[in-house]
């Protein structure tokens, strides 16, 4: 099995973001469903496009250019695409975090023995 | 300006974004939303760029490129065992050549220059305050000028030909 690359926090919403827009993935729709899954945090525009070219150079993600479109000045969009290795990234991180979850849900805080986390189900 | 700016690989994507986020909302802030936008995202793509680019042997060849130029130049234009010895002039050739090589990398986040000479801008006024404050030797810093970027480029078009030739043995 190749070894994937890991991600970090942000790095996980951009490729689950562009996962879930499918073809319709480039820089603003990016950006607005990252600020959505990172809510109450804002998130720049800036932070965005330099987490895209940190996974595009991961291998995590691949990029191209549409045709000029009129309503945008005359100018492209750059598409992304979430990979193979990116795939197998944000599964293994989605996976991490499934077993973090199953883990705290045992622990038991105060004398009522509530389970942890049981208020944000 | 804003296309100014940005490095030549994104302008396009970058500015139409910019525009797309300028025309929704309110019409009566848009522009002011865009120079807020631009204030805030154009130096993260080109610190992203820059960071992108940034091989950290050949920023090794572009120091050694540099301090040997400064070197030369201290020898040819002003008493050199002087400025080496009692004004700490090794230290002070030091920094001016790490800050030549960072100039150096951002400008080669431009690439392809074409249209965009911007940071030999910077690096000739560099150079003319290093050798003109020092030395008050003016051909001195055309020399630095002309000599450092010629020499870096140099060392980059050997490290490119020398990193692409040892990736194809290492493919084929």
């Amino acid at each position: 099995m190749p070894k994937s690359e890991s991600c970090g926090q942000f790095e996980q919403l951009v490729l689950t973001s562009i996962l879930t827009l499918g073809e319709q993935a480039y820089g603003i729709p990016i950006h607005k469903k990252v600020q959505q899954l990172s809510k109450p945090k804002s998130v720049t525009l800036g932070a965005v496009y330099v987490t895209l070219d940190r996974l595009e150079n991961k291998g995590l993600v691949h990029s191209w250019l549409s045709d000029p479109t009129p309503e945008r000045g005359g100018r492209s969009k750059r598409y992304y695409r979430v990979e193979a290795a990116g795939e197998r990234a944000l599964r293994e991180s989605a996976a991490t975090a499934r077993r973090m979850w199953d883990a705290l849900s045992e622990v038991t805080i105060g004398r009522h023995g509530r389970k942890w986390g049981e208020a944000w189900k | 300006m804003v296309r100014w700016l940005l490095p030549s690989a994104c302008v396009e994507h970058v500015l139409g974004d910019l525009q797309e986020r300028m025309l929704e909302g309110d019409p009566r802030s848009a522009p002011r939303r865009y120079i807020l936008d631009a204030l805030v995202t154009v130096p993260s793509v080109i610190f992203s760029r820059v960071v992108r680019g940034v091989d950290l042997r050949l920023a090794g060849l572009y120091l050694a490129a540099q301090g040997v130029i400064f070197l030369v130049l201290t020898f040819l234009c002003f008493d050199a065992p002087r400025f080496l010895q009692t004004a700490r002039g090794l230290e002070r050739i030091l920094c001016f050549a790490i800050a030549a090589v960072a100039l150096r990398l951002i400008q080669d986040a431009y690439r392809p220059l074409a249209g965009a000479p911007k940071f030999i801008l910077f690096m000739a006024a560099f150079n003319v305050y290093f050798y003109f404050g020092e030395s008050h030797h003016f051909l001195g810093a055309i020399w630095a000028i002309v000599f450092g970027d010629v020499l870096m480029t140099k060392a980059r078009r050997i490290f490119e030909k020398h990193v692409s030739g040892r990736q194809d043995r290492r493919t084929s």
